[in-house]
């Protein structure tokens, strides 16, 4: 009861994760902002009118009344306004204000073309609404807080701080523990063959020798249960403080294995991005005052 | 602290409990949901979109997207071409600086996908109604038609077009270090239709 009691005081009380939270919004805003360019000459296919790919309205969008061909006519507008938000919510401008809005622009791109939507945008708009209630703006931001909160308002600040660091850690964890369960129950998975089907294909062939790897049955399988054991391990045992760097690098090894083997870019990034959060403040303090950096916040 | 604040804090831990259970049971596989809350499925899917289950089945075959070109009054044969392949050549070609292939390769693998999984009947309505039903995926594959006879150079005044969609297998993991066999097979052929 005590640990429970000693947790839910810590919550309020200890701001543990504002740093990397900044970081995200910082991290999370300039991929925006790069996917935005990447896709820049092709806009127009994806989300215009005249575009060759025909979208019919989507549930949401009937409940929120938005018609998705209305949308599409004007494109070119809401791509405007979207940049100017993402600039803003870059250094801090508009706080949580522009941090929802760049939320509901987000949802709204992603369903107003079904097809392009990966697992880096899945995440991407969850991470953007968790952002949206905790504070990100003690560090890297271009306007500082005039009046200092009152004592009250700055522990409700802490508390959805911790909260909205707490929900995206749990979401990835969420999204690789059922990502493995699918896995483990398909025995295509167990003995390597699905892995080999992605391979030998010429659908994810992100190097050109993808091919002649998938000859090597004991790799296909190898890569299956490292696959397996990785996203089943990671949620359990990335909370573990002795276990949580062999958890990320084993991540990492895994998101960039993925990124130049089978050409899957957004959803690399997004994942490789969250995975500072699983450090503390403190944690990242002495980090980079080994490399003479200190870091300090700007705004209370 | 103040009682306000406490208060806030307690609604707030309250409500995320529920929604993390939620989002845990239903970006499992449908059959693993238990059944007593499936009813919340569709409308948790609705505003919460997502899937997780990436690669859960993986088949030991390519797709290939034909288009069929043949003169609307005498029928003659004029063209085929084939566009999922060459597009896949060139995302692999073209990597990491291959955005414009990627997003053809999703968007018509999707439809493809799509126009699979739906019933023919639906399909062969969507095809006869001219527009009245319409199968989005299939009208995204026959909108490319025209955007594929440009890039092959190929005249559509005057012809017609359909759509034919292969499915080449390919070794299976058994017989992966057995000289290559593939073997096709049409698993879609689509009705005429006008250039758009």
């Amino acid at each position: 009861m005590k640990v429970w009691r000693q947790f839910y005081i810590n919550l309020y009380t200890n701001d543990n994760r504002s740093f990397y939270l900044s970081v995200l919004r910082v991290g999370i805003s300039l991929w925006l902002i790069k996917e935005m360019l990447i896709n820049w000459p092709y806009l127009g296919m994806i989300y215009g009118s005249d575009s060759f790919v025909e979208v019919s309205n989507n549930k949401l969008f009937s409940l929120a009344r938005l018609d998705v061909q209305v949308l599409r006519e004007h494109y070119q507008w809401l791509i405007g306004m979207y940049a100017i938000l993402l600039f803003f919510n870059l250094l801090g401008i508009g706080r949580q204000f522009t941090a929802i809005l760049i939320f509901l622009f987000a949802e709204m791109f992603f369903r107003m073309n079904i097809y392009t939507g990966h697992g880096g945008m899945y995440m991407c708009r969850f991470i953007l609404l968790y952002l949206s209630i905790g504070n990100s703006y003690r560090y890297f931001i271009l306007f500082k807080r005039k009046q200092p909160r009152s004592p009250g308002r700055e522990q409700l600040s802490v508390f959805f701080t911790n909260i909205s660091a707490g929900c995206i850690m749990l979401h990835v964890c969420i999204a690789y523990f059922s990502g493995a369960i699918v896995k483990m129950q398909s025995p295509a998975w167990q003995q390597g063959i699905a892995v080999y089907n992605i391979f030998a294909g010429d659908r994810f062939n992100g190097t050109g020798y993808n091919n002649q790897l998938a000859h090597y049955g004991w790799l296909m399988k190898g890569i299956a249960w490292y696959t397996i054991v990785y996203e089943f391990a990671f949620p359990l045992f990335v909370w573990v403080n002795k276990m949580r760097t062999i958890m990320i690098i084993m991540g990492i090894l895994l998101h960039t294995g993925i990124y130049f083997m089978m050409m899957i870019y957004g959803f690399q990034e997004v994942f490789l991005l969250t995975f500072g959060l699983f450090f503390t403040n403190k944690e990242w303090c002495s980090l980079l005052r080994k490399f003479r950096i200190n870091i300090t916040p700007a705004a209370v | 602290m103040e009682k306000k604040y406490s208060y806030i804090i307690k609604g707030t831990l309250i409500l995320l409990v529920p929604y993390f259970v939620a989002t845990f049971f239903f970006s499992l596989s449908k059959k693993d949901i238990p059944k007593n809350v499936m009813p919340l499925y569709i409308p948790f899917q609705v505003v919460f979109y997502q899937k997780w289950g990436f690669f859960k089945h993986t088949e030991p075959f390519n797709y290939r997207l034909y288009y069929e070109v043949s003169n609307r009054k005498t029928g003659a044969f004029v063209a085929r071409m084939e566009v999922l392949q060459d597009i896949r050549k060139l995302a692999t070609r073209e990597a990491p600086f291959n955005q414009r292939y990627l997003l053809l390769d999703v968007i018509l693998g999707r439809c493809i996908t799509e126009v699979l999984n739906t019933d023919p009947l639906l399909l062969e309505n969507s095809q006869s109604t001219s527009g009245l039903k319409r199968n989005g995926p299939l009208r995204t594959l026959e909108n490319y038609a025209a955007i594929a006879a440009a890039a092959y150079h190929i005249d559509t005044a005057g012809n017609g077009c359909r759509l034919i969609i292969m499915q080449e297998n390919y070794n299976d993991f058994t017989s992966r270090n057995m000289p290559p066999v593939i073997k096709a097979q049409p698993v879609f052929e689509g009705k005429y239709f006008n250039f758009r």
